[in-house]
C-alpha cells in the first residue's frame, strides 16, 4: 500500500459513519448512538487497560455516574446538553479522581478486587437510597437534552431528533479518537506505555508513577461519565444494573474482544458485542453463552484481540510474505501489574 | 435476649457460610496468584447440584455429601482444560479467562435448570425449631453452623499440622523455592483447587434453604467472597477466618440496625481496612 492512500479507507468509513442515519429506518438509529456511546465508554476503559496495564473491574460505576448525574440534571435542572456534558465531565473528573486515589493504592490482583468493591458499594448506595435514585426500578421518563432551549426553536436543535442526536455521539466519538490518538504520541502517551510495560523501571528512572496511573484513571473516569450521561439521554432511562459488577466486565469483554492495542479496537469490540447481542439475542435467550465462549476462545488463542488479528491477516493477504510494520509492537497484557 | 442470641446465630451462619468460599478462594489465589472470578460460578453450581440430587433422592443429606464433590469434578475440569492454559502467561488472561466462563455457567445453569428462582424444601427433622433455655432456634441454622465449623476444623488442622498442608504453606509463601525443593505445585494446586470447588459447592448446596438458587446467584456472592479475600490478607486461611466472621456479624449488625444500608456496611469495612492497612488483616507486605 502506498502511503498516499493510507487515508483513504479511513475516510470511506467517516464518509459511511456521516451518511448512516439517512440510511437507517425505525430504531436502527437508536442503535447505531448506542454502539457510538458504548464505544466511547469502551475507549474510555481501554486508557486503562491498554495505555496503562490496569484491568479495572469497576468502570461502570463511572457510566452508572454518569447516567444517574444525566437523570438528575435533565429532570430537575437544565435541558441543555452543554451543560450536561460539562458537568458529567466535570464531577466524572472530581469522583474519579478521589476514587482513584484509593483505589490506586494497591497494585495486581489487590486493584482488581478493589475496583469491584468500589463499584458495588455504589450500587448498593444506590439500590438503598430508593428516594433519590428509584432503587431497582431506576429512573424513567428522563427528557433529552436540546442545543439550545427556548420555546420555538427548530426541531433538529433537541436531541429528540434521532438524527441530531447520533451527530452529536459521532462528533463526541471522533473528538475522543482525536484525543486518544494524540495522547499515544506525546510524550505522556510514552511514559503510560513505559509504566504499562515495566512500573519499576519507570519509577526507577523517576517517574512518579501512582500520579500517571492517576492521570490515566481520572481521564477514563470522566470519558467514561460523558458516556453515561448520554447513555441516560438515549433511553430516557436509568437502570441500577449499570452498576452491577458484570456490566464492567462486559466492558472488559468488548475492549478485549476488539484489541487493546490498536486505536480502534474497542470501538470495534463494542459494535461486535452490541451486534450479537440485538442479533443473536433475537435468535436465542442463550446469546451470552456463546459470548462467553467467544471469549474464553479469544483468551486462550488470540489474546491480542481481533484487530491487530484482522489488520495482520488483511496485510499478509495484500503483500504476501511481509509483516506488517510494527506488528510485534503490538503491547501484551502485562505480566504482573505492580 | 431471644433477638440477640438469634442474630448471633444468623451472624455465625452468615460467616460459616462466606468462609466455605473465600477459604478456598483465598487458598487458589495464594497459591497461583489466580483471581477465580468463577469461584461464584463453583457456589451457584453446587446449590443446583443439591437440588437436583435432593428432589432426584429425596434426602436433603445425601444432598449435601454429593453436591460438593461433583462441584469438585467440575472445577478440576476447568482448571485441567482451560485455566491451566494460561499458566505463566501473567494473571491477565487468568482472570479474563476466569471472567468468560462467569457469563459461561450462568447461561449454563440457565439452559439446564431454568431462570426462575428456585428451593428446597427441608425435612421434618431440619424444618423445626428448637428450645434452648428459652430461646428457640431454627435448626437448620444450627444445622448448617455445625457443618461449618467441623468442615473449618478439618480445613485449619490439616492446612496447619498434616504434611500436605505444610506444603500447601510452602507454595503460598515462595511457590518457587517450593517446587525447588522437590514439590509439585502445579500438582498442588490442582488439589487445592478441587478442594476450594468443593468448598464452594457445599456453601453453595447449603445457602439454597435459606437464600434460595437462581442464576447469577453466583456473581453476587462472589463480591462479598473477595471483600472476605481482601479484608483477611490474600492467601492466608486463618485471616479468611477472621474476615469471614466480622463480615458476617458486620452484614447481620447493619441489618438490625441500618436495613436499607446493611450491604453497604460490608464495603465501608472494606475501603476502612484498605486504608488503614492494605495487605489485610493477616496479609503479610507483598515482595
Amino acid at each position: 500500500m502506498n502511503n498516499k492512500y493510507k487515508y483513504w479507507p479511513l475516510l470511506a468509513l467517516l464518509l459511511i459513519a456521516v451518511a448512516l442515519p439517512h440510511f437507517t429506518r425505525g430504531t436502527q438509529t437508536e442503535f447505531a448512538i448506542e454502539i457510538l456511546i458504548t464505544g466511547m465508554f469502551a475507549l474510555s476503559l481501554n486508557i486503562l487497560i491498554g495505555r496503562l496495564g490496569l484491568i479495572s473491574f469497576g468502570h461502570g460505576l463511572f457510566l452508572g455516574l454518569g447516567a444517574y448525574l444525566a437523570a438528575f440534571m435533565l429532570r430537575h435542572v437544565a435541558e441543555n446538553l452543554f451543560v450536561l456534558l460539562a458537568v458529567a465531565l466535570l464531577v466524572g473528573v472530581v469522583v474519579s479522581l478521589l476514587v482513584g486515589a484509593m483505589v490506586l493504592r494497591l497494585g495486581g490482583v489487590g486493584f482488581v478486587m478493589i475496583t469491584i468493591a468500589f463499584c458495588q458499594l455504589f450500587y448498593v448506595l444506590v439500590l438503598s437510597t430508593q428516594a433519590w435514585s428509584g432503587g431497582i426500578n431506576g429512573i424513567s421518563s428522563i427528557p433529552r437534552p436540546s442545543l439550545w432551549a427556548g420555546d420555538g426553536v427548530p426541531d433538529w436543535l433537541s436531541l429528540d431528533n434521532g438524527i441530531t442526536f447520533y451527530y452529536v455521539a459521532l462528533l463526541l466519538l471522533i473528538a475522543l479518537l482525536l484525543g486518544l490518538k494524540r495522547l499515544d504520541a506525546s510524550p505522556l502517551g510514552a511514559v503510560f506505555s513505559g509504566i504499562r510495560q515495566n512500573p519499576m523501571r519507570m519509577r526507577a528512572l523517576g517517574y512518579p508513577v501512582r500520579r500517571f496511573q492517576l492521570i490515566g484513571f481520572v481521564m477514563a473516569g470522566s470519558v467514561a461519565a460523558v458516556a453515561g450521561s448520554l447513555h441516560a439521554s438515549l433511553f430516557s432511562l436509568v437502570d441500577p444494573a449499570l452498576l452491577f459488577w458484570t456490566t464492567s466486565g462486559e466492558v472488559i469483554l468488548m475492549v478485549i474482544l476488539g484489541g487493546i492495542g490498536s486505536l480502534y479496537g474497542p470501538l470495534v469490540g463494542a459494535a461486535l458485542f452490541l451486534a450479537l447481542f440485538h442479533y443473536l439475542g433475537a435468535l436465542t435467550d442463550h446469546w451470552r453463552l456463546v459470548l462467553g465462549m467467544i471469549f474464553v476462545l479469544m483468551v486462550l488463542y488470540a489474546p491480542n484481540g481481533l484487530v491487530p488479528l484482522l489488520a495482520n491477516a488483511w496485510h499478509r493477504w495484500c503483500r504476501p510474505g511481509s509483516q506488517r510494520p510494527g506488528a510485534d509492537a503490538v503491547p501484551a497484557l502485562p505480566k504482573e501489574g505492580i | 435476649m431471644q433477638i440477640i442470641i438469634e442474630q448471633l446465630l444468623n451472624a455465625l451462619q452468615m460467616g460459616v457460610l462466606l468462609f466455605l468460599i473465600s477459604s478456598g478462594l483465598s487458598l487458589i489465589f495464594g497459591l497461583m496468584h489466580v483471581v477465580n472470578l468463577a469461584h461464584g460460578a463453583l457456589y451457584m453450581v453446587g446449590a443446583y447440584f443439591g437440588i437436583t440430587i435432593a428432589q432426584g433422592l429425596g434426602n436433603l443429606y445425601l444432598a449435601v455429601l454429593l453436591a460438593p464433590l461433583l462441584t469438585a469434578v467440575v472445577g478440576v475440569l476447568v482448571e485441567r482444560t482451560l485455566l491451566s492454559r494460561t499458566y505463566g502467561r501473567g494473571m491477565y488472561p487468568q482472570v479474563l479467562l476466569t471472567l468468560g466462563l462467569v457469563f459461561c455457567f450462568d447461561e449454563l445453569v440457565r439452559i439446564v435448570w431454568g431462570a426462575p428462582i428456585q428451593t428446597l424444601t427441608l425435612p421434618s427433622g431440619l424444618a423445626e425449631s428448637v428450645t434452648l433455655a428459652g430461646v428457640s432456634l431454627p435448626i437448620y441454622r444450627i444445622f448448617v453452623v455445625g457443618v461449618g465449623v467441623l468442615v473449618i476444623a478439618v480445613l485449619l488442622l490439616a492446612f496447619g499440622r498434616s504434611r500436605l498442608g505444610a506444603m500447601v504453606r510452602a507454595g503460598v509463601d515462595d511457590r518457587e523455592m517450593a517446587e525447588a525443593l522437590g514439590i509439585n505445585v502445579r500438582r498442588l494446586f490442582g488439589g487445592v483447587f478441587a478442594v476450594g470447588a468443593a468448598l464452594a459447592g457445599l456453601a453453595g448446596v447449603l445457602a439454597v434453604p435459606i437464600f434460595n438458587a437462581y442464576p447469577g446467584m453466583g456473581s453476587e456472592i462472589l463480591i462479598s467472597a473477595l471483600v472476605v479475600v481482601v479484608v483477611g490478607g490474600m492467601g492466608s486461611l486463618a485471616g479468611a477466618l477472621i474476615a469471614s466472621l466480622l463480615i458476617g456479624a458486620a452484614t447481620v449488625v447493619g441489618q438490625v440496625f441500618a436495613a436499607e444500608f446493611s450491604t453497604a456496611v460490608i464495603y465501608l469495612i472494606l475501603v476502612a481496612v484498605l486504608l488503614i492497612r492494605p495487605q489485610g488483616i493477616m496479609g503479610s507486605v507483598a515482595r
